[in-house]
C-alpha cells in the first residue's frame, strides 16, 4: 500500500489558515528568517538548484535555475509572481493550499524576493476563489504585524510587500506571459517567447513567475536541506507532486505522493478503484495540454518525463479517471472545446485551427465523418502543433492525437460502423427495449419526458423512434435490464 | 454576447457610482504613469460587483476615470469570461463543466436547467429572473457535477434535483 | 503583537506558542472548511458541534476552521486531535449525528470506527 507524503499539503487542514500563530507554532517562517539572517541570496538559490525541485505548473522547468536567472538580470526593479490562476479543468491543488495554508506560499515569495533582488510580490489568482482570496487577505495583514512583510524585514535593507491580483475567466492567462498582460490590465494574449519574463517580464522589467505548489516546496528544502528533498520522488523528478483525482474514481480527492509512484498505485491503492465497479478506460492527466493513458500504461511511475513518453504530460496535476461508459471522441471533443473557446484568437492556427479540428470531431460523433477524415485530423493536429504562437494552441491538439492513438478502434467505429460503444453519442444510438425481458412495469414511459414509450401495464413497451430525443432516461429508469442501445 | 448593446434603459444608481469613486479614489492612481492599466481590471471587478454587469455607459465613465480609451476597456471586457456588458438574471445559474463535472453528466444538467427555463445558456429569462451559464471549472471537483447559484455552491446534482433548485431560488427570493 | 526581528526574538515567539500549545489539556475539533467542505455541509457541522459545545454535550474542546486535507470524497470532515498529540480524521458526517460522534470518538479518545479515514495525518518526516 502506497503511502501519502505530505510536503506541500504538510499543514493543510491542520493549522488554521486564518491564525499565523498556528503557522509559527509548526516552524512557520523559520526558513524566511533563517534566509535573511544567516544566508546569501547566492546560497539559497544554490539549495533550490541542488533539490532538483520543477515547476509544478506543469512544464517541470528547474525552479533554481529560473531563480538564478532572474537574479543574475540587472535591473532597479524586478517582480516576483505567483501564479494562482488554476484554470485547468479538474485541477484545485492550488485552491487547496491557499485556503488551507496560504502563508507557505507567501513565505516561500519573500525569499524569493530576497534571492532575485525584487521587494515587490504579486499573487495573480483566480477571481473564481473567492474564500481563497479571502484567506490570503487577512494572511498579509498579520505578516505585516509581524514583519514578515514591509519595510526592512528583521532589520536589513531587504524590503518586500504583496499584493493580490485577480484573473477574470481566461484559462490563457496560467501561460507565463498571458499572466503578466493581465496584470498590466491588458487582454491576456500571449507574447513570443524570448525574452523571457526572466529578463523582460512585467513592465517590462525582469519578473519570476512560479506556481502556487513550486512555492509551497520552497520552506522545507531550506529547512531540511537538499539532499532530504531529493529522498523523495525519482533522480530527474525529486520531491512529490499533488493530484486532484477526480472523474469515475472511488476516493475522489487530493492525493500527493513521491514522484514515481506509478498511475496504478494513485487510481486503485489511493484512490480506491473505480466507482460502481465498472472497468477502467483511461485516464486523462494534464487537462486540455495533455492526453488520455490507458491501462496498458498504468505501471509506469509519474514523472514529467514518462508521462511525455507515453503521449501526456504532467500538468498542473488534474487526473480525470474514465470508465466503460466515456466515450473517447468525445471526451477529445469536450477538451478541444475548451480549448477553442479559451482560445485568445491571436494567431491564427489555434483560433481557426481548432475551429476545423472541432468541426472534423463533431462530424465524427454525428456519423457524418468520411475514411479521409482521420488523416486530415492527425495532418492538422500537427500543423497546429508545430505553428500555434503559445503553448495553449501548441498543446492543443494533444487530447485528439493522444485518443487517437491509443482508442484508434473507437474513432474507426464511430466513422465506419457509425457505432459509440459507451452509449455517448447521440446521432449514433438508438434505444430500444428487449421484449424478452421487459415486464411492463411502465416506468420509462413515466419517466420519459417525450412520452414516446408506449405500451399497456404488464405488456412489452415499444420507444417510438421518430419522437425520441435520446435522452437516457428509460435507460436509467428501467430496473429489469430491457432498456439497451444500439 | 458581450458586444451588443442592450437596448433597455440603463440606469446607472448614484450611490453605487460614488462608492466606484471612492474606490478608486483610495487606490491613488498616477493618471500619468502606464501603469494606471494595472488597476484595470480590479476596478472592472468592483464595478461589476456594484452593478451586476458592465454596460456601456459605465464602461466610459470609468474610461474618463482612468484616462484610459474605451475602445480598450471595451475590449479588456470582450476578453476575459468574467466580465459582462449585458445584465445577468438576479439568479445566475452556472453550470460546471469542468472535465470532472462534464464526465459525470454536467451537461445533461445544463440541458435540463435549459429546458426547465426555457432559455439557453448565455441568456437570461425575460421577467430578468435566472440566466443560465456554462462555467469553467471551480475546483469542487470532489463533489461533481457541481451547480452554482450566485455564490452558493450545490454539489453532486442529479438532473432530477434541478427542479428543487428553481424551488430554492424562490425560496431565498420570498426571504429577501 | 511583537515585531520579529531575527532568528532570536522568532524562537521566542514560537516557543512561546508551542508551549501554549503543549499546556492546552483541551482536544481540537478541526473542520475541513475549504469550498469543497463548505458546499458538502461543513457550515452546519461547524454549527452542530458549536451548539454542543455550548450546551455541554461536549467538554474540553475547541473549535478550529482548517483548509482542507483531501478527502473530497468524504466531505464533512473533521479532525479531532486529542491532547496526547495523536488524531484521528473523521468523515462522511451529518450535522444531525455529529456532535454524538464526536462525543463518542472524545470520550475515551477512540481511534477507530466508520468514521475513521486515517489517523495521525501528521507525519514526522515531512513535519519539518
Amino acid at each position: 500500500m502506497i503511502e501519502q507524503v505530505r510536503i506541500v499539503l504538510r499543514n493543510s487542514g491542520l493549522i488554521n489558515p486564518e491564525d499565523i500563530d498556528d503557522y509559527i507554532s509548526v516552524r512557520g517562517y523559520e526558513a524566511l528568517v533563517k534566509c535573511l539572517t544567516e544566508s546569501s541570496p547566492e546560497d539559497i538559490i544554490q539549495t533550490v538548484k541542488a533539490s532538483g525541485l520543477r515547476g509544478r505548473g506543469g512544464g517541470g522547468f528547474p525552479t533554481g535555475i529560473k531563480w538564478e536567472v532572474t537574479a543574475a538580470s540587472e535591473s532597479d526593479e524586478k517582480f516576483v509572481i505567483c501564479n494562482a490562476d488554476e484554470g485547468d479543468p479538474g485541477a484545485f491543488m492550488d485552491r487547496a493550499v491557499l485556503e488551507g495554508d496560504p502563508h507557505s506560499v507567501m513565505e516561500a515569495m519573500t525569499i524569493a524576493g530576497y534571492c532575485i533582488g525584487s521587494s515587490k510580490g504579486i499573487i495573480y489568482i483566480r477571481a473564481e476563489y473567492p474564500l481563497a482570496i479571502e484567506r490570503l487577505n487577512t494572511a498579509i495583514a498579520q505578516s505585516y504585524e509581524y514583519g514578515f512583510l514591509g519595510e526592512n524585514i528583521f532589520g536589513t535593507d531587504f524590503s518586500f510587500d504583496i499584493e493580490l491580483k485577480f484573473g477574470a475567466g481566461a484559462f490563457v492567462c496560467g501561460e507565463e506571459t498571458s499572466l503578466i498582460k493581465s496584470v498590466e490590465g491588458k487582454r491576456g494574449e500571449p507574447v513570443v517567447k524570448p525574452p523571457y519574463p526572466a529578463e523582460s517580464g512585467l513592465w517590462g522589467k525582469p519578473t519570476l513567475v512560479n506556481n502556487v505548489e513550486t512555492y509551497a516546496n520552497i520552506s522545507p528544502i531550506i529547512l531540511n536541506g537538499a539532499q532530504w528533498f531529493r529522498s523523495f520522488g525519482d533522480e530527474k523528478s525529486p520531491g512529490t507532486k499533488v493530484f486532484a483525482l477526480a472523474g469515475k474514481v472511488n476516493k475522489v480527492g487530493l492525493v500527493e505522493v513521491p514522484m514515481g509512484t506509478t498511475l496504478r498505485q494513485v487510481i486503485f491503492e489511493v484512490g480506491g478503484g473505480i466507482k460502481n465497479g465498472k472497468e477502467f478506460k483511461a485516464v486523462q492527466t494534464g487537462g486540455p495540454s495533455g492526453g488520455c493513458i490507458t491501462s496498458e500504461n498504468l505501471d509506469t511511475p509519474i514523472t514529467y518525463d514518462n508521462l511525455k513518453a507515453i503521449d501526456s504530460m504532467m500538468g498542473s496535476g488534474g487526473m480525470i479517471v474514465l470508465d466503460e461508459d466515456d466515450c473517447m471522441v468525445n471526451v477529445a471533443k469536450f477538451y478541444l472545446e475548451f480549448s477553442l473557446d479559451e482560445s485568445c484568437g491571436k494567431c491564427t492556427p489555434c483560433r481557426i485551427g481548432n475551429t476545423r479540428l472541432w468541426e472534423m470531431l463533431d462530424d465524427i460523433t454525428k456519423g457524418r465523418a468520411d475514411d479521409n477524415t482521420m488523416e486530415k485530423l492527425e495532418v492538422l493536429c500537427n500543423t497546429i502543433k508545430k505553428s500555434a504562437l503559445c503553448g495553449l494552441g501548441q498543446a492543443s491538439p494533444n487530447p485528439v492525437l493522444s485518443t487517437m492513438k491509443y482508442f484508434r478502434d473507437e474513432y474507426l467505429e464511430h466513422i465506419n460502423d457509425k457505432k459509440c460503444r459507451a452509449g455517448v453519442c447521440k446521432a449514433l444510438i438508438d434505444y430500444a427495449i428487449n421484449p424478452d425481458k421487459c415486464i411492463g412495469c411502465t416506468l420509462c414511459a413515466r419517466n420519459c419526458p417525450v412520452m414516446c414509450i408506449h405500451g399497456e401495464p404488464k405488456k412489452t413497451h415499444v420507444i417510438d423512434q421518430d419522437k425520441c430525443i435520446k435522452c437516457g432516461s428509460c435507460l436509467s429508469s428501467c430496473k429489469f435490464g430491457a432498456v439497451y442501445y444500439s | 454576447m458581450a458586444t451588443e448593446t442592450d437596448t433597455r434603459e440603463i440606469h446607472i444608481p448614484a450611490n453605487l457610482l460614488d462608492e466606484l469613486d471612492r474606490y478608486i479614489g483610495d487606490l491613488k492612481i498616477d493618471l500619468n504613469s502606464e501603469r494606471r492599466k494595472g488597476y484595470l481590471i480590479q476596478i472592472l471587478h468592483k464595478a461589476q460587483s456594484l452593478f451586476g454587469f458592465l454596460p456601456e455607459p459605465l464602461q466610459i465613465i470609468i474610461s474618463q476615470k482612468l484616462n484610459i480609451s474605451h475602445a480598450e476597456i471595451s475590449g479588456v471586457i470582450s476578453f476575459y469570461n468574467y466580465f459582462t456588458a449585458t445584465p445577468k438574471g438576479r439568479y445566475r445559474i452556472s453550470v460546471c463543466m469542468g472535465t470532472a463535472c462534464f464526465v459525470k453528466g454536467g451537461e445533461k444538467l445544463l440541458e435540463e436547467f435549459e429546458k426547465f427555463l426555457e432559455i439557453k445558456a448565455g441568456e437570461v429569462t425575460p421577467d430578468g429572473k435566472y440566466s443560465i451559464d456554462a462555467l469553467r471549472c471551480i475546483g469542487a471537483c470532489g463533489l461533481a457535477p457541481v451547480v452554482m447559484i450566485n455564490d452558493k455552491i450545490y454539489g453532486n446534482v442529479t438532473v432530477k434535483q434541478v427542479g428543487d433548485i428553481i424551488e430554492d431560488c424562490l425560496l431565498m427570493e420570498a426571504e429577501a | 503583537m511583537k515585531k520579529i526581528t531575527d532568528m532570536k526574538s522568532y524562537l521566542e515567539v514560537k516557543n512561546e506558542l508551542s508551549e501554549i500549545k503543549k499546556q492546552n489539556t483541551n482536544s481540537k475539533i478541526l473542520i475541513g472548511y475549504g469550498t469543497c467542505g463548505i458546499a458538502a455541509g461543513a457550515g452546519e457541522i461547524y454549527e452542530a458541534l458549536e451548539e454542543s459545545i455550548i450546551s455541554g454535550e461536549i467538554l474540553n474542546c475547541e473549535l478550529v476552521k482548517v483548509g482542507c486535507v483531501g478527502y473530497c470524497h468524504a466531505e464533512p470532515t473533521i479532525e479531532l486531535q486529542y491532547p496526547d498529540g495523536t488524531s484521528v480524521l473523521l468523515g462522511n458526517l451529518h450535522p444531525h449525528t455529529v456532535p454524538e460522534v464526536v462525543a463518542g470518538y472524545l470520550s475515551n479518545f477512540k481511534k477507530k470506527g466508520k468514521h475513521v479515514l486515517e489517523k495521525n495525518v501528521t507525519c514526522d518526516v515531512t513535519k519539518v
